[in-house]
């Protein structure tokens, strides 16, 4: 859902009320990349890194050009992708972040979907915790914000080439995961 | 609307099996199965919030930036009025600022006083051993003895003081001072000083070493010291009582030892400071055995550091690295595992018992991972309570204050906070009682903490 053209003016120029909606339209995207490029993060950092990529959209927005050829919403994503890789570079600096073993930030799912999936999600998460962080990032980007490839290039300075990789071996991480899982069963 | 209503109107993901043609259905099965939390319902208003105090703060900068560069104007105008004076008489070794571009330390006994403007000062040195730093500036830095005065051009040198007896004085012929003649040892390290006496003047370079006594000119030990002092008793007894030999080559290799002494210290000055800002860098993050002054630190910010098992829906797993590193059995890992397991239960119990006390939903708490239920109970607590939690656990921590003697009156947040700081401890006692204290211990140190660490970074009340 993309917003329409007078809020988008109205929120380029400052305005609370269209700024509000922007995020409401938008936020819950930026909140679940954070949480899934994030993944294996307390809720704390995974909240603390959405709002900052919020806060530069925010204040980044007059910036936009509408009637350039990007979407809004990839360019509020290619902000948030990017507010997250700062942080996991941040991340390999410092080694006193917060770290949560089994990932209490985002496995904390909506109640009604408790029983059977909830074994799966944990093993999806920690799969892909466990992935390097550039596989995960283009993972996360093509299979749950409908980035093509060129895009996922564009967002984060890289060939179209090295997207395809990278997501050849984020795949590999799953396909070895749901092997493990049939294995199992 | 409820949050999941919100968030499921105004973000609808991809319906399943819709990504990108290139996944199959294994794989589209895992991603589906990875979903994540609503955001929380007020994140607009906390986003707009935090880009209002941002811009806030940086209209703050940049008044203060003004307000500093006045300030910066108004002392430069003000700093060559301002005379700088000061004193010292030594009880033990001690190390002291003169001025802006001088450093002395003087050693037990040592009587100094100083004044002067900026970037000149004038030190007189009345008694004792004092060891002088000091930066090249525009201008002069004296230092007055009874023998003589020394002018320093950016160097390090040591000027011993020392009484003559009243004899000596007498034969030297010139008492300067007030109640004895002195001598003055002139040892320079670095750079180079002017020494001079009413008798005359003497430059003196690194590494040497000159004498002033009073009624004479200055001289240089360890060189031809000629006829002038040939002869002299005086002179004579006065290097057999203060210089260490009468042999110039047991001078120049006491004076030698004397500069690799005073490097030696310098140098180790350095390290220690260099020591103490890397053990700074490397306690930020430390958790366990934090010192009684680390813990004062920590209280004076308002900050909590608590480590715990991981705390997620299942019972927290057992870390295999640490138990190989440890060489643990398969019996102590599977005691870990029970200690583990029923440390997850009874903190759930707790934690459920909080979130219904705080919500009244008990068919949610029936559900709720342990992060939701958390999130809850913090959500539903001011932030300014939260900051006086943290606060109140800090101080106590460092011993600053006690804990209340009923906890049950206090607020939920801070009981869960109590229950959450605590819990490592709590582990590592239980795991003392299965694998013994030791081992228990190690393996909660093996990676700084029981897997979740964690740090507040609220700050104090009041605070931004």
């Amino acid at each position: 859902m993309e917003l329409d053209r007078t809020t988008l003016d109205r929120a380029r120029r400052g305005d609370p009320r269209a700024l509000t909606q922007l995020i409401r339209t938008h936020g819950g995207k930026v909140h679940a990349l954070t949480c899934r490029m994030l993944a294996g993060r307390s809720r704390a950092v995974v909240e603390d890194v959405c709002q900052e990529a919020l806060v530069k959209v925010v204040q980044g927005l007059h910036r936009f050009d509408p009637d350039g050829p990007a979407r809004l919403s990839t360019w509020i994503l290619t902000l948030a992708t990017r507010t997250c890789i700062d942080h996991l570079r941040r991340e390999r600096r410092h080694s006193e972040v917060e770290l949560s073993d089994e990932g209490i930030g985002c496995d904390d799912v909506s109640p009604e979907r408790v029983a059977s999936s909830r074994e799966l999600a944990r093993k999806v998460e920690r799969t892909m915790a466990a992935l390097p962080d550039e596989q995960r990032v283009v993972l996360v980007l093509r299979a749950y914000h409908d980035l093509d490839y060129d895009e996922i290039a564009r967002v984060l300075g890289i060939e179209i080439g090295t997207v395809k990789s990278r997501l050849g071996r984020a795949r590999l991480a799953l396909r070895q995961l749901m092997a493990d899982k049939q294995g199992a069963a | 609307m409820t949050r999941e209503e919100e968030f499921r109107r105004f973000t609808p993901e991809r319906p399943a099996g819709a990504r990108g043609p290139e996944f199959t259905r294994e794989e589209r099965e895992a991603l589906d199965a990875w979903q994540v939390p609503p955001p929380p319902g007020d994140l607009a208003h906390r986003v707009l919030a935090r880009a209002g105090s941002r811009r806030g703060s940086r209209v703050r900068w940049l008044a203060l930036a003004a307000g500093l560069l006045l300030a910066l104007g108004a002392a430069w105008l003000l700093l060559p009025r301002q005379e700088q004076r000061g004193s010292l008489v030594a009880t033990t070794r001690t190390t002291t600022r003169l001025g802006s571009r001088g450093v002395a330390v003087a050693e037990e006994g040592a009587s100094l006083r100083w004044s002067g403007r900026a970037g000149e000062l004038r030190v007189i040195q009345s008694q004792g051993n004092v060891f002088y730093r000091v930066d090249r500036g525009a201008g002069p830095f004296v230092v007055e003895t009874g023998a003589g005065s020394v002018r320093v051009l950016g160097t390090c040198f040591r000027l011993e003081v020392m009484e003559m007896k009243s004899s000596r004085a007498g034969l030297a012929g010139a008492a300067v001072g007030a109640t004895a003649a002195t001598l003055l040892l002139v040892t320079v390290y670095e750079g180079k000083v002017l020494t001079a006496s009413p008798r005359g003047e003497l430059e003196v370079g690194a590494g040497q070493v000159a004498r002033l006594r009073p009624g004479e000119a200055p001289e240089r030990l360890g060189q031809d010291r000629g006829p002038r002092h040939a002869g002299g008793a005086a002179v004579a007894e006065a290097d057999s009582v203060y210089a260490p030999s009468t042999t110039e080559g047991l001078v120049r290799q006491n004076q030698k030892l004397r500069a690799e002494k005073e490097s030696l210290e310098s140098r180790l000055d350095v390290l220690q400071s260099q020591l103490q800002q890397t053990a700074g860098k490397a306690n930020r993050g430390k958790i366990l055995g934090l010192n009684q002054d680390e813990l004062a630190q920590l209280a004076k910010r308002c900050e909590l550091r608590w480590d715990m098992p991981p705390l997620g829906t299942s019972p927290p797993r057992v870390d295999s690295k640490a138990a190989k590193a440890l060489g643990l059995s398969q019996t102590e890992r599977d005691s870990v595992k029970r200690v583990f397991a029923d440390f997850h239960g009874k903190l759930l119990q707790d934690l459920s018992r909080l979130y219904v006390e705080v919500t009244g939903d008990a068919k949610s708490a029936e559900h709720l991972s342990p992060g939701a239920m958390m999130s809850e109970i913090e959500d539903k607590s001011p932030k300014e309570e939260i900051k006086q939690v943290y606060q109140r656990l800090a101080r106590e921590r460092a011993g600053l204050q006690s804990a209340p003697a009923d906890l049950s009156s206090t607020p939920a947040v801070e009981r869960l906070f109590r229950l959450l700081t605590t819990a490592g401890d709590r582990v590592e006692q239980a795991l003392g009682g299965e694998i013994g204290p030791d081992l228990a211990r190690r393996y909660r140190e093996h990676r700084d903490g029981f897997g979740s660490r964690s740090r507040s970074s609220l700050g104090c009340p009041g605070s931004q």
